[in-house]
């Protein structure tokens, strides 16, 4: 009746022997009809392959990454934390040069800018990849995911600029994930651009190290950064960053002359208290001026914050009040009915001078960036 | 019938005893409807989370059983055993409601989504203890049969099951329990009066059950425990003013205690603090990544969110929370976000988008949404009639005591009417023919919102709406980037909505709006249509207006989307038997979460039928390389038996429950009647069995007998729903007579496998074993079909699938004959 030990062994090999050979056939049978074809092929991913600019050599093969605050360090065959750059045999190589996950044309008013050519379409594109995570990341399908994973569309600089030409956009916008992790081609973009007569602008966390933005605000024409709190406690838990770097950023912006807005998302509860918000406002007004604009964004429950509610238009008002008392000259909030949030007025005299309907500029008094009524030089692109 | 089981016991049984083990399944019942309802209003209620906590359920207890099976015999007086279970589970079950509601990452404070990782460990701090006692107490339960109440007796090894007896009146106690909870309590008595009625009644019988005794020691013992009941009774009764009403109000105390208690938790749940000190950073970085996520995402939980609670209720449809901030009113359902009082720019893009797509309407439906401002805009436009149809009427209720007045006034417009209902049973049976239908609500992510957006609903909304009609809904997407889970999600609706409507037009954003038109040429993509018809209509909005309309119906975004739609190669057809689309919505879930399932899953999708036909090749090299010899596979054989039985147990009623919903609409009692039908024929069925005098050789013939007729039921399943969705009035009849059926042959099955398993063990340990594995059986029944085989087989595939793996049991259970 026992089982002698070599009958075992018989059952356990036969048992493992049939099971692969079923999943093997199985593998076999719908490889080849389910595999989807829209997805770029590993070796037709070689074109995008770029030598990173900023990096340094920590022995024979293995290096640091000086992009962003992260550096990471990365040995052979390894990627960094955006999973768009790979260390091949020493050296480091961005794998999303050209490669775009996403192009779209937007109104300039949704990105925000709202001192930037109003009413104007912007040209946006993104590559996949983030050296962030936050929980309420609106393009999580992008920021998550690494570029062999999405399929891409083939936009080297000169193309991608021809794009936007053809599409009647005079404005470019790295956007959506996080140009940062895409920095090389962005530039070439903006150079490219910059030849050609088109303007090109970062929308970004701002997570990144000097020397690259300096290069960066070189070339481009305005800058978003996303301010997300004032706490580096929020930065850790929710973003996988750090404060610091970010508001270091914003003040190298200012001080390269590019044009600065910050944005401001406010989610209730986690980042939305009158102290934090008194905190952004002051610290807008003496490091960068009073004269950068700050908008109060409104959340929307998504990724992994869905179970939270839309941040309710009594706060957004708020932080308008207070970033306003705290002496901010542009303080928009979006999406408050009735509310005049989206407005541009005269710090001078007070007038009304843009009037924004969502994306509708539905009047405009500025002429050649002053005020029509008293003259007040009002700060922006406008022309 | 029940009845008729019962008065067979009591032949055998003293009535004390009868009424404790009916009590032993209402309980149990009564426990895992209540908590689990209460775990769900903590995680997304999707299809996953439903069958995530039943396995942890299901296994817990068989894990108390098999844990019971293993002590039992060392147990000298097992009648005495019992009624301590009963009085430890009356004190354990308010306990378990307090830990869900305390523990738990975010009752209160609905903000991170939890991933499979926290959900795990946090239904297994609600119910394990309460799943392991019950479990311990079915075994301990069967071993008093044995003494047939008498103590001091021993039982002598009889042939009639005790244990089938048992499994007999727990399972019709588990009928009145759900009888009592869907018809009565859901809806009219709170979680935590529910739970402590049921430890009252636990009480009185362990009282009648240790009576003989109850003038000795272990009366002293009872006092302390006794009033351990009366203070969770009392606070419980508190609690319950406290959710209900007094919030209203807000007193001081009130207050202070949910911040005491958030506070408490907080620092419970902050295991941060922990990883501070070295020594402990070090094994924290040694756990595996699974597992600091999940401790990172149970720390990371901001408890503090939603600070205002407002009100609380209960509703047959899932736990309602109503939260107002800086007031603004938010309603919860389940946990999940259901509406909020300031979105204006959700409302009217919903509402305007779609009324603007027909050049003339004039009788609209709309299908959730009313309540929460929806009907405001809509009747901005010249329409003569809008119906609302709303699923809880405890919804309405709540949104006409708590939303701001003047979201409320559209519902008093003459033009609007109200219709509390299944909206997708009023479609079925609309009369006049509507000029544009809006689907207002959440995405596909379970069962029940999954039959709006199926091939059948289209068709029925095609015949509901008139000539020039139009449907229009929308779904979570994406202006700007198109690939991935939600592409497929897309792409599988386009496909879907294509079957029914000859024309239709997608249009890309956050949330991604589908129109299908009855006549081509209806639809219009063309933003100066659309804004003169705005202009023309005199509608004044905030946000949708001509630029709005010119940027969202941007013609270069659209190709892009339908370029990738068309490109999407894995896109099938989402049907009411063939639900997928609740897989993508799986699917999405988890890749937010970056969870470690989403691979597994997404690898999965190719699974075809016949990968349940490996088992069998296997059980076949088993009884081949194992011929000519006996003994020890039979164990194991039975055990498999069992489960499998459980598990098409469990495949069948999922089966039945879709197939009524499609049929007849979302009725809740009915759905709950059908589940009692089901566990009435368990109780019947082993009842009925457990009378018989069946030999083991016998047993074995019956067993593999059991297991080829539950292959048969598979195999002709499919045929019978298609026919219950061809004839919708036989639905409840059909259906509940196959799940008495059904149940019956599981119950059945139940006291033949203990004769089977019993061998030289001892009946109260074998049924002990038998009841873990039919439980790990339904278990595996309930995560394999629910959230696996029937999105992505159907029904039908899963039927079959569900044939083949009985087959490998029945080949397996051939071994049973040898002896
Ligand atoms: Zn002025």
């Amino acid at each position: 009746m026992a089982w002698t030990r070599r009958e075992v062994l018989r059952l356990g090999i036969g048992c493992a022997l049939g099971a692969g050979a079923l999943g093997g056939m199985a593998s076999l049978a719908t490889s080849g009809r389910r595999r989807a074809p829209r997805m770029s092929q590993p070796d037709s991913g070689a074109k995008w392959v770029r030598r990173a600019q900023y990096y340094e050599k920590l022995g024979p093969r293995r290096v640091r990454c000086v992009l962003c605050p992260k550096e990471c360090e990365v040995g052979p065959g390894e990627r960094g934390f955006c999973g768009v750059r790979e260390n091949q045999d020493g050296e480091y190589y961005t794998l999303v040069y050209g490669r775009s996950a996403s192009v779209n044309i937007d109104p300039v008013e949704k990105k925000p800018f709202f001192h930037v050519l109003p009413g104007r379409p912007i040209f946006s594109f993104s590559t996949a990849g983030c050296n962030m995570e936050c929980k309420n990341c609106q393009n999580w399908q992008l920021s998550q995911s690494r570029p062999e994973q999405l399929p891409a569309m083939d936009l080297p600089p000169a193309r991608l600029v021809e794009a936007a030409r053809k599409q009647g956009c005079s404005l470019i916008a790295g956007t959506y994930a996080e140009p940062v992790v895409f920095a090389e081609y962005l530039l070439d973009v903006a150079r490219e651009g910059n030849k050609r007569g088109l303007r090109s602008t970062m929308v970004s966390a701002g997570y990144i190290k000097r020397e690259p933005m300096i290069d960066l605000c070189r070339e481009l024409a305005a800058v978003k950064i996303d301010l997300k709190s004032m706490r580096d406690d929020f930065y850790r838990r929710n973003c996988r960053g750090t404060l610091k770097p970010v508001l270091d950023t914003i003040e190298l912006v200012k001080k390269q002359g590019v044009w600065l807005e910050i944005v401001y998302l406010v989610i209730p509860t986690l980042n939305d208290s009158d102290r934090e918000i008194r905190d952004t406002a002051r610290w807008t007004r003496e490091h960068v001026g009073s004269d950068v604009p700050l908008h109060f964004s409104r959340f929307h429950p998504q990724y992994r914050l869905k179970r939270l509610p839309p941040t309710p238009y009594e706060t957004l008002a708020r932080c308008h009040e207070i970033a306003r008392a705290e002496g901010l000259q542009y303080v928009y909030v979006g999406n408050v009915p009735e509310h005049g949030g989206t407005n541009t007025y005269c710090p001078k005299c007070g007038k009304l001078l843009i009037r924004r309907q969502l994306y509708r500029i539905a009047e405009n008094h500025l002429r050649g960036g002053r005020c029509e009524f008293c003259g007040q030089s009002i700060p922006g692109l406008w022309s | 019938m029940t009845t008729a089981a019962a008065s067979e016991a009591a032949v055998r049984f003293p009535l004390r005893f009868i009424l404790a083990l009916t009590l032993m399944g209402l309980t149990e019942l009564i426990a895992q409807v209540v908590l689990t309802r209460e775990l769900l209003a903590t995680f997304l209620g999707n299809e996953l989370s439903i069958a995530l906590v039943l396995a942890v359920w299901l296994v817990s207890v068989a894990a108390g059983s098999a844990l019971g099976s293993w002590v039992a015999p060392r147990i000298a007086a097992p009648m005495r055993a019992f009624g301590w279970s009963q009085m430890l589970l009356a004190c354990l079950l308010p306990l378990a409601l307090f830990v869900a509601r305390w523990v738990q990452p975010g009752d209160l404070t609905p903000g991170q989504m939890l991933g499979p990782g926290a959900m795990l460990l946090t239904s297994l701090c609600v119910l394990a203890l309460v799943c392991l006692v019950g479990g311990f107490q079915f075994v301990v339960a069967a071993r008093a049969a044995g003494y047939r109440g008498q103590p001091g007796e021993r039982a002598g090894e009889r042939a009639v099951s005790p244990v089938g007896l048992v499994y007999a009146l727990e399972a019709a106690g588990a009928v009145l329990g759900g009888i009592a909870f869907h018809f009565y309590l859901a809806a009219h008595v709170g979680p935590l009066r529910t739970l402590a009625g049921a430890g009252v009644l636990n009480i009185v019988s362990a009282c009648a059950l240790l009576r003989p005794r109850l003038l000795n020691k272990s009366a002293i013992a009872l006092v302390p425990a006794l009033a351990a009941v009366a203070g969770l009774l009392v606070l419980s009764v508190r609690a319950e003013e406290f959710e209900i009403a007094s919030l209203r109000g807000s007193p001081r105390w009130a207050s202070l205690t949910v911040s005491l208690a958030q506070n408490a938790r907080d620092r419970l749940i902050s295991l941060d603090s922990l990883f501070v000190s070295p020594r402990w950073r070090s094994l924290y970085a040694k756990l595996p990544e699974e597992v600091r996520r999940t401790i990172s995402s149970l720390r990371a939980t901001p408890l503090s969110a939603l600070r205002n609670p407002r009100a609380f209720a209960a509703s047959k449809y899932g736990a309602l929370i109503v939260t107002e901030q800086e007031q603004q009113v938010s309603f919860y359902q389940s946990g999940v976000l259901l509406f909020t009082s300031g979105d204006e720019y959700s409302n009217e893009v919903a509402a305007h988008t779609a009324l603007l797509q027909h050049p003339a309407p004039r009788r609209v439906l709309l299908i959730g949404g009313g309540v929460a401002g929806l009907a405001g805009e809509m009747v901005k436009h010249p329409i003569t009639e809008l119906d609302c149809v709303e699923l809880d009427p405890r919804v309405v209720e709540l949104a006409r005591r708590w939303l701001p007045e003047e979201l409320l006034q559209p519902l008093s417009d003459p033009r609007v009417r109200l219709h509390l209902g299944d909206g997708r049973l009023y479609v079925k049976h609309a009369q006049a023919p509507y000029d544009v239908i809006v689907l207002n609500l959440p995405d596909p992510t379970t069962a029940a919102i999954n039959r709006f957006y199926t091939r059948e609903f289209f068709e029925e909304a095609y015949r509901a709406l008139a000539p020039r009609g139009i449907l229009a809904f929308n779904l979570t997407g994406s202006s700007h980037h198109f690939s991935g889970t939600v592409l497929l999600a897309a792409s599988t609706m386009h496909n879907t909505l294509g079957g029914a409507f000859p024309e239709q037009l997608v249009v890309p954003g956050d949330q991604m709006f589908f129109f299908a038109a009855k006549e081509p040429g209806v639809l219009s993509g063309d933003w100066r249509r659309l804004a003169d018809r705005l202009e023309r209509r005199g509608i004044e909005a905030s946000f949708v207006n001509e630029v709005w309309l010119q940027d969202a119906l941007l013609p270069f975004r659209r190709e892009m989307l339908l370029e990738a739609i068309r490109g999407e190669s894995e896109a099938r057809l989402n049907s009411d038997l063939n639900p997928v689309s609740y897989y993508h919505q799986t699917r999405i879930w988890l890749d937010q979460l970056s969870s470690g399932l989403a691979r597994p899953l997404q690898l999965l999708s190719p699974i075809e039928i016949w990968w349940a036909a490996i088992p069998i090749g296997l059980a076949v090299v088993v009884v081949a390389v194992t011929r000519g010899r006996g003994g020890r596979l039979t164990g194991a054989a039975v055990l498999i038996a069992a489960g499998a039985i459980g598990g098409f147990g469990l495949l069948v009623e999922l089966l039945a429950l879709l197939a009524f919903q499609s049929a007849c609409g979302y009725l809740y009692h009915a759905l709950g009647a059908l589940i009692a039908a089901f566990m009435a024929g368990l109780a019947i069925g082993s009842a009925v069995v457990s009378r018989r005098e069946i030999g083991r050789r016998h047993s074995a013939r019956i067993m593999l007998a059991g297991l080829g007729a539950a292959g048969l039921v598979c195999v002709v399943l499919p045929g019978l729903l298609a026919a219950v969705l061809q004839a919708p009035s036989l639905a409840p009849i059909a259906l509940s007579l196959a799940l008495l059926l059904v149940g019956s042959m599981v119950g059945g099955l139940f006291p033949v496998a203990t004769t089977l398993y019993r061998g030289e063990r001892s009946a109260s340990r074998a049924g002990g074993a038998v009841y873990a594995a039919d439980l790990v059986g339904s278990a595996g029944g309930a995560l394999a079909a629910g959230v696996i085989a029937i999105p992505l087989l159907g029904a039908a595939g899963a039927s079959y699938a569900g044939a083949l793996l009985l087959g490998a049991a029945f080949v397996l259970g051939l071994t049973l004959l040898r002896e």
